[in-house]
């Protein structure tokens, strides 16, 4: 059963930009052909 | 996901992490951690919210939230954690991946 409100494998992953550590711009689709694990942290203090 | 770095760089894994602090704080814990994949500020949210990353606000904050993006960007996996704690380990994670790379070929 799927709970409602969350993403879902078979989704198209929402496209993002967003900067690195390093000041790059990275950008999901820029991955296009390669496995990403993409991971939402809690945040750190 | 640090501890097993290798097993997914050996597979050609790209890991992306993102959460909520600021660019400064993240570029200071990344150093103070040594942490070898990707870090990305999102302290605004608004990729967290694109991709419906839980907030319980009784247990005060973000549930973690992990992804494997298959090579075509869909979306493969997905483990909303209940609690801070709760995410999955590399065993599960490199099962989804080597089953994705076995369908592929």
């Amino acid at each position: 059963m799927m709970k409602p409100g969350i993403i879902h494998p078979g989704e198209v992953a929402p496209d993002f930009t967003l900067r690195d550590t390093q000041d790059r711009e990275i950008r999901l689709s820029d991955y296009r052909g390669k496995t990403v694990l993409l991971a939402f942290l809690r945040g750190f203090m | 996901m640090r501890d097993g770095y290798p097993e997914f760089t050996n597979r050609g894994v790209e890991i992306l992490a993102a959460g909520p602090n600021d660019l400064p704080s993240f570029k200071r814990y990344w150093e103070a951690e040594k942490i070898p994949y990707i870090g990305l500020a999102d302290p605004e949210h608004k990729v967290a919210k694109n991709y419906r990353q839980e907030v319980n606000i009784f247990k005060l904050g973000r549930m973690p939230l992990v992804c494997v993006v298959d090579a075509n960007g869909r979306i493969r996996y997905a483990h909303h954690g209940y609690s801070m704690s709760d995410i999955p380990d590399n065993e599960t994670l490199i099962h989804v991946i080597d089953e994705l790379a076995a369908a592929s070929n």
